[in-house]
């Protein structure tokens, strides 16, 4: 199962008020399934429009995505996305959120089950009953992680889910995060700019560049997991990275 | 109210504790802050009356309308009035709402529409009800349908127009969400669209009710044989301020009454609403 997920020639435009934005440019790459991947670059490079591609929120200009074999062009639950936002439903609690995608699909005994097993493993099992305002940002996001789940989608697909938390959530939601990943082994598909978050997830790394949008390189990164970002190698990667970062902002003069 | 993760075995997290239904005491002290201006106002109003500083006639003092409406209640004069005018509100309500609802959702989801529709609709919306009584009288006579009229027409522009808003002020985010998970057109409306726009919906409600309440008061004044502004009326052709003042209070009271079951309502059927009102909501903090 080499090829689970393929990108092929995947060109996007945006629209703007005098013409046209060139957002990505022929975008190809591959993933393998049970795969963690992580899309890193600065802002603007057009990572999220990508990945809101292979969720079928955007359409490319050309180019397909082949899940399987077959070709995809709208939405599904066999892809499951976690936004930036928890966007969690206001009117729901937060059983009921994570029930959201797959009420009708089993009887409500089984709905029950699966529902408490998933906040159990995101570690919400006592805050069912709570309204998303009741919780703060790392709960909710981990809300919305099992409302994902709950669909059992092939691919994970991760738009910054925890860019918008304060550094020690985010350290801990990066680690269950990680063994939620090992545990059932979804191919996933994370957006980041963060540097050190794409080194410490990442099986491989895919490096934008902007304007227009697309792939510098991919690297594999061999360290095993759980990492330590204070391993040498890793501190040599992370420079090499953000080297290549910063090189690419100076050049667009940033 | 903050859980770590070191107390919550011994410390079983009662979600609800927060919002516990307020207790005696708490009910007490907002009846007495309620009611403490209009109760200082009266006592002042009836000491004033009774050392003869006031005009008996053009100001009755609290004593007399009292007797006034123990005299109408007792007749069950006051009764029939009330229960005419409840009557027609419940009516031309119910109609505003067939009409109002649907037609708010629909033009909420058809923006395109509203390019039409919006310009007439203000229009409309800037005439007062009671502009249209005497044209109403004239095509509907003068009978209930005229009453219902007014009422339908004054309470279908809040219920239409907050709908509207509502449905048209659905969170993108929101209804993305619903599209990753392949929502049918119809589970995206009664999922998503429905759920948001409720309490915009429950504020239009709210505000009809109380236009149309005000409305029907006018129709009755210009021309009914029954109904609480039948009532007024009445009091005015007798020479009577304190049956004046007794269909007042009543109008006031029944409108505070009929707003209050709509806040019941809107606390029942939008839980969640309250948790997001509330400044002080706590969190609870686990990671």
């Amino acid at each position: 199962m080499a090829n689970f997920l393929e990108i092929q020639t995947i060109t996007k435009y945006f629209n703007i008020v005098n013409g046209q934005v060139k957002a990505l440019e022929n975008i190809n790459f591959e993933v393998a399934s049970g795969e963690l991947i992580c899309l890193l670059g600065p802002s603007g490079c057009g990572k999220t429009t990508l990945l809101r591609i292979i969720a079928g929120l955007e359409k490319q200009e050309s180019g397909q995505i082949l899940l399987n074999g077959q070709a995809i062009d709208a939405s599904g639950p066999e892809r499951g996305m976690i936004f930036q936002e928890p966007r969690l439903f206001p009117w729901l609690t937060v059983e009921e959120n994570v029930e959201f995608g797959i009420k009708g699909r089993y009887g409500k005994k089984l709905l029950q089950t699966i529902v408490q097993e998933l906040l159990e493993i995101v570690g919400l099992a006592k805050f069912a009953k709570a309204w998303p305002s009741q919780l703060s940002g790392g709960m909710a996001q981990r809300a919305a992680i099992a409302r994902a789940l709950a669909a059992d989608p092939l691919i994970l697909l991760l738009d910054e889910p925890f860019a918008a938390l304060d550094a020690q959530t985010r350290t801990k939601l990066q680690t269950d995060f990680l063994s939620l990943w090992q545990s059932t082994h979804k191919t996933c598909i994370h957006v980041t700019h963060d540097i050190d978050e794409a080194l410490i997830l990442g099986q491989r790394i895919i490096v934008m560049h902007s304007s227009p949008g697309r792939i510098k390189k991919i690297i594999p990164i061999p360290f095993p997991y759980p990492r330590c970002p204070d391993d040498p190698d890793f501190i040599t990667l992370k420079k090499e990275l953000r080297d290549s970062f910063y090189l690419n902002i100076v050049k667009l003069g940033l | 109210m903050k859980a770590s993760a070191n107390n919550e075995q011994e410390k079983p997290i009662t979600l609800t504790g927060a919002f516990d239904k307020p207790t005696y005491k708490q009910i007490l002290i907002k009846l007495f802050q309620g009611l403490a201006i209009p109760l200082c106002i009266f006592v002042l109003w009836e000491i004033l009356g009774s050392m003869g500083w006031l005009n008996l006639y053009l100001v009755p003092p609290p004593s007399l309308i009292w007797d006034r409406l123990l005299t109408v209640a007792g007749n069950g004069l006051l009764i029939k009035h009330i229960g005419a005018s409840l009557y027609r509100v419940v009516c031309g309500f119910s109609l505003a709402l067939c009409l109002a609802l649907p037609l708010g959702f629909l033009l909420g989801l058809l923006p395109g529409v509203r390019g039409f529709l919006s310009p007439t609709l203000s229009f409309f919306q800037q005439i007062p009800a009671i502009a249209w009584i005497p044209m109403f009288i004239l095509w509907l006579g003068i009978d209930e349908a005229s009453k219902i009229a007014i009422i339908v027409y004054s309470a279908f522009f809040p219920i239409f127009l907050n709908t509207l808003h509502g449905i048209a002020s659905t969170d993108s985010k929101l209804k993305e969400v619903a599209y990753t998970y392949g929502l049918s057109r119809w589970g995206l409306m009664s999922r998503v669209y429905l759920p948001s726009a409720a309490p915009s919906v429950f504020i239009g409600m709210r505000l009809g009710l109380s236009y149309c309440w005000r409305s029907l008061v006018a129709a009755e004044l210009l021309g009914a044989s029954k109904g609480i502004g039948y009532l007024i009326q009445e009091g005015r052709e007798m020479a009577q301020p304190d049956l004046m003042l007794v269909g007042v209070l009543v109008i006031g009271l029944i409108g505070l009454s009929l707003d209050f079951v709509f806040r019941r309502l809107e606390k029942k059927f939008l839980p969640w609403q309250a948790k997001v009102d509330t400044k002080e909501v706590p969190k609870w903090q686990i990671s």
